[in-house]
């Protein structure tokens, strides 16, 4: 069974057409990358397969269940998102932000064990940011907001990750060192990765498979590397697209 | 993890401390040895009946109406996500200044006046709720908004009330707006309200840390975010009504008291929630005291009182912080 799957998944915003009768399974090991032009409804496909949306048809099934019939601290065990913009209206510790991807491993009476707090700091390790535990948000830059965003995502430990432009914001060093970082955790078992990109030369180095979204609600999914061509891109962006082949992999840039 | 814990300490000594300067102070100065042989029951004279009678049941209803405002300010900041919200943004304030000024107007007593602040309170609580609800979705701004603008209405009728009432009763009437503790007999509702509200509200706090980041977040980590926002509205508002009730709206404590412990670093509403009563009551106990007693036998309005304390404090720290030493 797929740990993940849309059952002719339909969304609409106002009377536009994002996505038409999407039947896709995801599968544990596999990384998602969910590709399209700006407004083509990335970011809302991904907060329906978090369930925090309701379809305008067909259905989001994890494990097998219907999103709706799933508790929503359940569903937070398992599935963990990190959005594209993450407000702070107040002071918050690092440390503190990251713990709270604790929450919903925590009773309604119980506080953080000191387990939560080693995942926490763990986390924080793990994006290098260590040394700015203590700090306050609002004092970090972009990208180190982005990065504690991932930590906290990371102390969350859920199976399934969905990103939502996860290295906005980040140098390429950056980049790369936290979809290294984030697409090895699929060689856990039962773990998943769907990640929003726009980077597509990104996409082909770190994920196994492809959701394109194109015009009028279509979509074309597959491995990666099976999907991905220069016309099907320049159709996607709406722009003309050049393949060159180097000792790296294949690259795409637009014209 | 030290300095919260000390700050947690200081918080919590603060509280005596205000009770006995509250105490002591007044028309007759009680020294130290007397207030305490009136606590330990050992005098039983004049100074007993100042303390006893008159101005520990003063101090305890201006420590509930202080923690009760410092608790709905937290709670409305945290809801709104707004750090300019305080309990009368949503015109709860508004609603209970009419309905008491009418009262006055009718030359009722205070019972009376009290009673339909109360009421009045619970009407802008509802009209707020239901104008902002409408059909649609129910988002930060538009309850803001609507919130603001019931305020403006209702400020609108008090100033009408203000300038057609007669000279006689309009001290009493300013007197209401900016605040009294003076004619308060039964300290312990305000107490027992502000018991329940914090205990009602402390088990949501780790909740409230994760709607500070947006409901999203909130949502994305297994909460029910519908029902905690209206959870919040409502108890947030019957606090705030509750202290309009008993003391009139007194400025300043529940805008400010959050923002200083959270300066102090004090920012997971599992202490920020227990810590704003404590200071809020603290401060207002003291600025209650000071009211009564600087120019006595005058009284100050005590919203005059807590902001003339709480504003250079607030803007130390705020300056202290701006520099990154905070």
């Amino acid at each position: 069974m797929p740990r993940l799957e849309t059952r002719d998944l339909t969304l609409r915003i106002g009377n536009r057409l994002l996505l038409r009768d999407l039947s896709v399974a995801f599968e544990a090991g596999q990384n998602w990358a969910i590709l399209g032009a700006n407004g083509s409804g990335k970011t809302t496909l991904l907060h329906a397969l978090a369930g925090l949306r309701r379809a305008n048809g067909g259905d989001v099934l994890l494990d097998g269940q219907a999103m709706p019939h799933i508790p929503r601290r359940v569903r937070a065990q398992k599935i963990g998102i990190l959005f594209q913009d993450t407000p702070n209206a107040f002071p918050a510790s690092v440390f503190e932000t990251v713990l709270s991807g604790r929450h919903p491993h925590l009773g309604f009476w119980q506080s953080e064990t000191a387990v939560d707090h080693e995942m926490a700091h763990a986390a924080l390790a793990a994006v290098g940011l260590a040394n700015l535990a203590d700090r306050s948000v609002a004092t970090l830059s972009g990208g180190e907001r982005r990065r504690v965003e991932v930590a906290t995502l990371l102390a969350q430990d859920a199976p399934l990750c969905l990103l939502d432009e996860p290295v906005n914001h980040l140098d390429p060093r950056h980049q790369t060192a936290l979809l290294r970082l984030v697409c090895a955790r699929t060689q856990r078992a039962g773990h998943l990765n769907l990640l929003v990109l726009h980077d597509v030369n990104l996409a082909l180095r770190f994920c196994s498979h492809g959701l394109l979204l194109l015009e009028d609600g279509g979509t074309r999914h597959g491995p990666l590397a099976d999907i991905l061509d220069s016309a099907t891109l320049a159709m996607m962006y709406g722009c003309a697209m050049h393949e060159v082949r180097t000792d790296a992999g294949r690259l795409f840039f637009p014209d | 993890m030290k300095s919260r814990a000390s700050l947690r300490l200081v918080l919590i000594s603060l509280v005596p401390l205000s009770f006995a300067f509250a105490l002591a102070t007044g028309s007759v100065t009680l020294d130290a040895a007397t207030l305490w042989q009136v606590l330990t029951g050992a005098e039983r004279g004049l100074p007993a009946t100042l303390v006893l009678d008159l101005r520990l049941p003063r101090a305890v209803s201006a420590f509930s109406v202080g923690g009760l405002l410092a608790l709905a300010g937290c709670l409305l900041q945290a809801l709104l996500r707004n750090p300019l919200a305080d309990p009368y943004i949503l015109g709860i304030s508004g609603g209970a200044a009419v309905a008491a000024l009418g009262a006055l107007l009718l030359g009722a007593g205070s019972g009376w006046v009290s009673g339909s602040a109360f009421l009045g309170s619970l009407v802008a609580m509802l009209l707020v709720f239901g104008l902002s609800h409408g059909r649609g979705a129910w988002t930060e701004t538009r309850l803001l908004l609507t919130g603001v603008v019931v305020a403006a209405g209702c400020g609108a009728l008090v100033s009408l009330m203000l300038a057609l009432s007669p000279q006689a009763s309009l001290s009493t009437m300013l007197f209401w707006l900016l605040g009294d503790l003076g004619q308060n007999n039964s300290p312990g509702w305000g107490l027992a309200v502000l018991s329940a509200g914090l205990l009602l509200s402390v088990p949501f706090a780790r909740t409230m840390n994760l709607y500070a980041r947006g409901e999203q977040v909130a949502a994305a980590l297994g909460e029910n975010i519908a029902v905690l926002r209206y959870g919040i509205y409502f108890l947030a508002s019957l606090l705030t009504a509750t202290a309009v009730t008993l003391a009139g709206s007194i400025g300043f404590v529940g805008l400010v008291v959050p923002h200083l412990l959270r300066l102090l670093g004090s920012t997971d509403h599992r202490r920020l929630l227990p810590d704003a009563v404590l200071l809020g009551g603290s401060l207002l106990v003291i600025a209650d005291t000071l009211a009564r007693s600087v120019v006595a036998p005058a009284q100050l309005p005590v919203g005059v009182l807590t902001a003339l304390l709480g504003v250079p404090v607030f803007l130390f720290l705020l300056a202290r912080a701006a520099r990154g030493t905070g």
